[in-house]
């Protein structure tokens, strides 16, 4: 080093005595920077041994590292190709160390993707759910029919409050197409059609309404200047829901169509983006020659610029009350339906009971779902069952039916007037009655004695006896309801008898026959007629002082007044009991 | 898929819309309609090892009130310079049309388009090997006579002009 450097050896020391000096010189270097040239000197042999250095390097090379990742990424982007290709060689030479490293993570990967998309349908489920229940739905989704567009995309539009679709980087000279991304479900339209025309509309735009005074005083044209600067420049363009955003750039212009009403905090996004682009991405701006596919490493800077937000309170649902007052509703409606439904069939059936019914009229029916429904008609107390019955049985609630049940007029006349054909021998020939005058002092009635009276008057009581009737639908329960009249009549027309039997010097016998319908065991049912015949026996004693006799006699099923043909409702007529009258000496 | 700009460029009603129109969608129409301002096409070609997108840019034809914007020309990898065979001052008016791109633009490849050969009766620029059509011939990449009509030489004239600007 000392050779080389004149330096030290200055014009004023070396001239008197040169040796002297050089040497005075050297003991002084050797003084002052001896320990430093021995240290050089080291590390010079340390440079010179290669092994020894990279043993060094690999000490010094993970600090490094360390420092620099720290600083800047420019240690990461030199590395990136090297260890690109190192990857594409080792999955080439031999995948499977690469294969064994990303088994493990593999699995959790497809779990998360699989379970991003279900939530992603659930998402878009609830808000589907979340708007099928309103009038706005409704309008959108009228909206939606009218409009052609999928319903989905109407709830984004309406409660967006704006969402940037597409952004499209064109070059500004041209008007080629440079790159365009949208956003999902935004469909792409003709871009090189769009930035073409667009380009051509600014172009027009500038023409007719910027100001021409700068170009008139000489200065550079549009195209020369910065874009930035340049006030002739289209900036905004309004379609319908959609204003497209115009930043222009030297090399580029950045367009965003944006739906809905963005804040204009949102140009500056853009210009930022598009700022991004020219410092990232300057030399392929500038060389774009139409090959959109150079350009491609742009893409994630556009994407960056479609963003969307949400109108605040569009998310306001449905009140769950609301959802439970309709449901209650629907619940109303429908009971309300299956009980008129029901209703209906009953009294249908009621009504078609009742006129099948032999010796019953129905004359009137008014069914009302509101207040009392009413029933009128005759009925031949000989023949028909009492009719009040059949609405019992009918399952219609009998407090909902005002019935009016009269008598037929000409079936009751001759219960009373006409003496009863068929129990003729009631009157037993042991007695000394004389029925036989009674027919010849008719012609010629001038004066028939009080025994000829009340014989005849006995014979009309035991008539109408035969003809009473007591039903007893139920077991062996005698129940009145409904036929209290006939038997208060029964009561009333056997006491008559017997008082008059016993003037006449005869006790009256009453023979009770109880009756059963043909369903069932048939000696169940000749027990049961018997304890019909019983129970009406022992209520009829309990209302005559002084007693009379009984007979009581149980016939089953053997003595039907209505067929095992007709109707089950009709056969009930068949439960009862009926009565006999015979007079025996007072002795027996 | 590489994408250029191409001008049509001429005078007035010599048939500019009528060959793009034939060009990108195989039509003819009879019916003339002016083309106010601009209009843009796209046709994608097939160049045997390549293939490019010609954005076609169809300018309003040049006469005595409208002017052609030379602004609308920025970017263009080339453009058709279309004259009518059957009106000679249409050859006249692509020669000043040539000029004012050269002095805005500077050279750029071009194809001259003599349109609607069909009209033989009518034709008025005389023999086509005799002619060097205002000394355009030596310029241009090729000269055409084309008949949008027809279809005749109207895919060689864009395929000539797209060939040379991806070359």
């Amino acid at each position: 080093m000392d050779e080389h450097d004149p330096r030290p050896e200055t014009p004023d020391t070396a001239q008197p005595d040169l040796p002297v000096a050089a040497e005075t010189l050297d003991e002084l270097r050797q003084l002052l920077v001896g320990p430093e040239r021995q240290e050089l000197d080291r590390l010079k042999q340390q440079l010179a041994a290669n092994p020894h250095q990279a043993a060094q390097v690999a000490e010094l090379l993970p600090r490094a590292v360390t420092l620099r990742t720290e600083q800047d990424d420019q240690l990461a982007r030199a590395l990136a190709p090297t260890v690109e290709s190192a990857i594409q060689t080792s999955v080439r030479d031999n995948p499977q160390p690469m294969i064994d490293a990303v088994f493990p993570i593999i699995g959790p990967a497809i779990r998360k993707a699989v379970a991003d998309a279900f939530a992603t349908a659930v998402q878009s489920l609830n808000q589907t759910l979340e708007h099928s229940f309103s009038v706005r739905s409704l309008r959108w989704r009228i909206e939606a029919a009218r409009t052609g567009k999928p319903f989905a995309e109407v709830v984004l539009l309406h409660t967006l409050r704006y969402r940037v679709e597409q952004v499209l980087l064109i070059q500004p000279e041209s008007g080629l197409l440079m790159q365009q991304v949208a956003a999902p479900g935004v469909q792409l339209r003709d871009g090189q059609l769009v930035s073409g025309m667009l380009t051509a509309i600014t172009e027009f735009v500038r023409d007719s309404f910027a100001p021409r005074s700068a170009e008139d005083a000489g200065d550079p044209p549009a195209s020369a200047r910065p874009p930035d600067s340049d006030p002739g420049h289209l900036r905004t363009l309004q379609v319908g829901g959609v204003t497209l955003w115009i930043e222009p750039g030297p090399h580029a212009v950045l367009v965003a169509a944006v739906r809905g009403s963005a804040p204009v905090e949102l140009r500056q996004l853009f210009q930022r983006a598009l700022e991004d682009l020219h410092r990232q991405h300057a030399p392929a701006l500038t060389a774009f020659a139409g090959d959109a596919d150079g350009l491609s490493a742009t893409q994630p800077e556009l994407e960056r610029c479609l963003v969307s937000a949400a109108q605040p309170g569009t998310k306001r649902k449905v009140s769950p009350p609301l959802i439970l007052g309709g449901l209650l509703l629907l619940a109303v409606f429908f009971t309300a339906v299956f009980w008129a439904a029901r209703a209906n069939l009953r009294w249908s059936n009621y009504l078609s009971d009742l006129k099948t019914a032999p010796g019953i009229m129905l004359v009137e029916a008014d069914h009302r779902w509101l207040g009392r429904s009413s029933v009128r008609g005759l009925y031949d107390p000989a023949v028909a069952t009492d009719p009040h019955l059949y609405l019992e049985h009918s399952s219609i609630d009998p407090a909902g039916v005002r019935q009016r049940w009269e008598p037929y007029p000409t079936a009751s006349a001759p219960v009373f007037t006409l003496p009863e054909p068929a129990p003729a021998p009631t009157i037993e020939p042991a007695t000394p009655v004389p029925a036989v005058p009674e027919a010849e002092a008719s012609p010629s009635p001038p004066a028939p004695t009080a025994q000829e009276q009340a014989e005849a008057r006995l014979e009309t009581l035991a008539g109408r006896i035969a003809e009473a009737v007591v039903r007893m639908p139920r077991g062996n329960i005698l129940e009145l309801d409904g036929q209290r009249e006939i038997y208060d009549d029964l009561v009333r027309d056997l006491a008559a008898a017997r008082d008059l039997s016993g003037q006449l010097g005869n006790q009256l016998v009453l023979v009770v026959t109880g009756h059963t319908d043909a369903v069932g065991d048939p000696d169940t049912n000749l027990e049961l007629s018997e304890a019909r015949a019983a129970a009406v026996a022992d209520d009829l004693q309990s209302r005559l002082t002084p007693p009379i006799r009984f007979i009581l006699r149980g016939v089953g099923s053997a003595e039907p007044i209505v067929g095992i043909d007709a109707s089950r409702a009709a056969q009930i007529q068949n439960r009862r009991v009926t009565f006999r009258v015979e007079l025996r000496p007072l002795d027996e | 898929m590489q994408a250029r700009k191409i001008c049509m460029l001429g005078a007035f009603a010599v048939g500019k819309t009528s060959l793009v129109s034939r060009f990108v969608r195989g039509i003819y129409s009879e019916k003339y309609l002016s083309t106010i301002g601009i209009k843009i096409d796209r046709k994608p070609v097939d160049l045997g090892r390549s293939a490019v997108e010609l954005i076609l840019w169809d300018l309003a034809g040049e006469d005595d009130f409208v002017s052609v914007q030379t602004r609308y020309l920025r970017g263009s990898a080339g453009y058709l310079l279309v004259a009518d065979g059957t009106r000679p001052d249409t050859l006249e008016t692509a020669l000043i049309l040539r000029r004012r791109v050269v002095a805005e633009l500077g050279e750029l490849p071009f194809v001259l388009v003599l349109n609607k050969a069909d009209l033989t009766d009518r034709w008025q620029l005389g023999r086509h090997d005799e002619q060097n059509y205002l000394g355009l011939r030596d310029l241009a990449l090729g000269t055409l006579l084309t008949s949008a009509k027809t279809g005749d030489a109207v895919e060689a004239a864009f395929n000539l002009l797209a060939r040379e600007t991806t070359a």
